[in-house]
């Protein structure tokens, strides 16, 4: 360290040309990455953003879909159960016993009353 | 240099001009675009928002809600499903004639019918409302301009005309009007607005709104009604009236202990699923909006305050007076010669005038104590709409034979459901029950929601007394007018009746048209059945011992071996001199 004639404390003068430009060049660097780095997180953002949006529509039509095999399954079964209903009618079993099969009611004496703890000899299957 | 100077400025002059171009030339363009701008977001905004709306937006159907009915066992007696229903645009139909022979096969009507409504000059008719699914199918196939399918509810009752007074029916906007469908419309619901959904480009649904809350309206009914016991009860009131020609008739079949209605039955019926083929007398339900005079089966109400206020015992013996009395210049008579009864004989043999003496003992105002007491004159609170409450006048009103009239069920009348309500007190040891249909409400996720519990509306006598009138009422259909209501290996209780209608065109009572019944319990003692049995205005017959009592033995037998009740004798033995249980191998 030297004194200038001012008195002014300088320092010495480094006889380097290529300091300046590599110094230039390392925040370039750094400003390009900040930028890359910036624009990448930006669009990766917009990315998932948009990403999101697509996968709630697709989720909507996947919804929607699963509703209208939802509504078809049980208008199917409510149309089995009343089927079913029909079919149970005890008006069209007891026709059925009695024109087709032929049945009859039981005389009195032929109805038997079980008791629980009483259990029938009869092998069963 | 100079040369080199004036190309220069040139040069310039001819880049400003081509940049002013360039500029007026973005400039026009730019105000273009506002133009266009303010013409799409500002003139036309509310017709590009409908547009949009219109193209964005579409009703979803959804499926039919309302609940259904149930039996207590779970048994489904009315189930609501997907229709389809046909309309068209008269105007837009291209040719009338074309697409009423391709509709009519589909919708199995006549090509006239259907030409006449698509020639109207309304801009809307309704083809056909509420057809099955594989039709809509078909229609959709042809592709017909003009007319259009949209998605309806239908209620179908798959049991036909089975409980069909209880159940009710559902008018063509999916309202109940009748029945249970009407008084519980609220809670069984309709279907809700369908809701909005947003759709693509392509016409897909990708979102919808939500759906507005309906886990209180579109419940499930769950009645105390037993099918099976509610058929028998069909099939027995079908042939007692058809046996004995008569008008109508009704069969009730309650709980006594809990006051639950198993079976509630009227002839004529109805289908609920063709309810507008039938007349409407034939949907009203008789068991609770018609009352009648009950004739001797209201004597027990007599009885009961008789030996409640210890006025009479069943050995206490009255004087019939040789089958006839004379109540201020009106003569009552017994249909038997009666001398010295006792007080159970007078009601085994349903004597008139031991009656009339018995109710005088008891007294106007103790008698009209007890029949207030026993429900009548009020509404039971049945969950049914249109309940009539019966007429019973005050004691004030009553006129000199009145009190005589009122104990052999004259210038009174009931409903059945209250004639029964009262047996039901009588059964069950004293105390008076509400009667009720509906066991519970069952939300729509299957969450009960609310459960009816047996309520003592209030306690009409002591058991002691309601022993001692079983006892004579045991009497009744053991020995007495009652004996057709039988069945073999089973007590039964009960009292018979045949009351005499009034003739509206003389205001006497009429010597032809009579209300025949039966109300009785079974088994006498610990009874799990009450049954009243009404025939109107039989033509073959008449005595409600000879019409009803037959209809209540067979529906309570049957009942009892349903519910798997023992005889109170044991197994009955078998021919061949085994017994049953021998038969099937029991130990």
């Amino acid at each position: 360290m030297s004194r200038s004639p001012s008195g002014l404390e300088v320092f010495p003068r480094v006889q380097t040309v290529s300091a300046p430009v590599s110094r230039g060049k390392a925040r370039w660097v750094r400003e390009l990455w900040a930028i890359l780095l910036s624009t990448a997180i930006i669009l990766a953002g917009s990315l998932l953003y948009v990403w999101q949006h697509i996968q709630v529509i697709r989720m909507g039509y996947r919804v929607e879909r699963l509703n209208a095999e939802s509504s078809a399954l049980i208008q199917e079964e409510k149309q089995l159960t009343l089927k079913l209903a029909q079919l149970k009618s005890l008006g069209r079993i007891e026709e059925i016993a009695r024109g087709r099969l032929r049945m009859v009611n039981p005389e009195p004496s032929q109805i038997i009353f079980l008791s629980p703890e009483r259990k029938p000899k009869v092998q069963t299957f | 240099m100079r040369r080199e100077s004036a190309g220069s400025a040139i040069d310039s002059k001819a880049m400003r001009v081509r940049t002013l171009l360039l500029f007026f030339f973005l400039a026009s363009f730019l105000v273009l675009l506002l133009v266009r701008l303010f013409d799409l977001q500002i003139w036309q905004h509310k017709l590009l928002t409908a547009d949009a709306i219109r193209q964005q937006q579409r009703q979803i159907p959804l499926l039919p809600r309302r609940g259904s009915i149930c039996d207590r066992n779970g048994k489904e007696l009315a189930i609501s499903l997907r229709s389809y229903s046909f309309f068209a645009h008269p105007s837009l139909v291209h040719d009338i004639a074309r697409t009423s022979a391709k509709l009519s096969p589909i919708l199995d009507l006549s090509y006239d019918s259907i030409h006449r409504k698509l020639k109207s000059r309304k801009p809307f008719v309704w083809i056909q409302r509420k057809v099955d699914l594989e039709k809509a199918g078909d229609f959709l196939d042809l592709k017909l301009p003009g007319v259009f399918v949209v998605g309806e509810a239908k209620r179908y009752y798959p049991k036909q005309e089975l409980a069909s007074h209880v159940l009710g029916f559902v008018g063509l906007d999916d309202k109940g009007l009748e029945g249970l469908e009407f008084s519980y419309d609220s809670y069984l619901g309709g279907s809700p607005d369908p809701p909005l959904g947003y759709c693509d480009a392509l016409g897909r649904v990708a979102f919808r709104e939500a759906e507005a809350d309906t886990s209180f309206e579109n419940c499930d009914l769950i009645l105390t009604i037993d099918e099976v016991i509610q058929y028998f009860a069909e099939r027995a009131l079908e042939k007692g009236v058809a046996k004995s020609q008569a008008k109508a008739g009704t069969i009730t079949v309650m709980d006594p202990q809990t006051g639950q209605i198993l079976a509630m039955a009227d002839r004529p019926t109805f289908n609920p699923n063709h309810y507008r083929d039938h007349p409407i007398s034939f949907r009203r339900n008789r068991a609770i909006t018609d009352s009648y005079e009950p004739g001797s089966t209201f004597k027990v109400i007599m009885a009961a305050g008789a030996l409640e206020e210890g006025l009479l015992r069943p050995e206490d013996r009255i004087y019939c007076d040789m089958g006839g009395i004379s109540l201020s210049g009106f003569f009552i008579k017994d249909y038997k010669k009666y001398g010295w009864l006792t007080f159970s004989q007078v009601l085994e043999n349903s004597s008139n005038v031991g009656a009339i003496k018995a109710g005088t003992r008891l007294g106007k105002d103790r008698y009209y104590h007890y029949i207030r007491s026993f429900g009548f004159g009020a509404k039971t609170g049945i969950e049914l709409p249109g309940e009539a409450q019966g007429i019973l006048r005050e004691p004030k009103n009553w006129s000199a034979i009145s009190l005589g009239a009122i104990s052999i069920g004259q210038e009174v009348s009931v409903t059945p459901v209250q004639l029964l309500t009262a047996f039901c007190a009588i059964a069950n040891g004293g105390n008076l029950m509400r009667p009720y249909l509906i066991k519970g409400i069952r939300g729509p996720y299957g969450e009960i929601l609310r459960e009816t519990s047996p309520r003592v509306v209030s306690r009409v006598i002591s058991p002691a007394t309601a022993s001692t009138l079983t006892n004579i009422l045991e009497k009744v259909v053991e020995k007495g007018t009652g004996k057709n209501a039988a069945i073999p290996g089973y007590k039964v209780a009960g009292k018979t009746g045949t009351s005499q209608k009034l003739e509206r065109s003389t205001g006497g009572y009429s010597h032809h048209k009579v209300v025949a019944s039966f109300a009785g319990f079974v088994p006498a003692h610990a009874p799990r059945l009450a049954v009243l049995v009404t025939i109107d205005e039989p033509k073959v017959g008449s005595w409600g011992g000879a019409l009803a009592a037959p209809v209540f033995a067979e529906v309570a037998e049957e009942a009892l071996h349903y519910l798997e009740m023992r005889p109170s004798d044991g197994n009955a033995p078998v021919t061949g001199g085994k017994k049953a249980n021998e038969i099937a191998g029991l130990n």
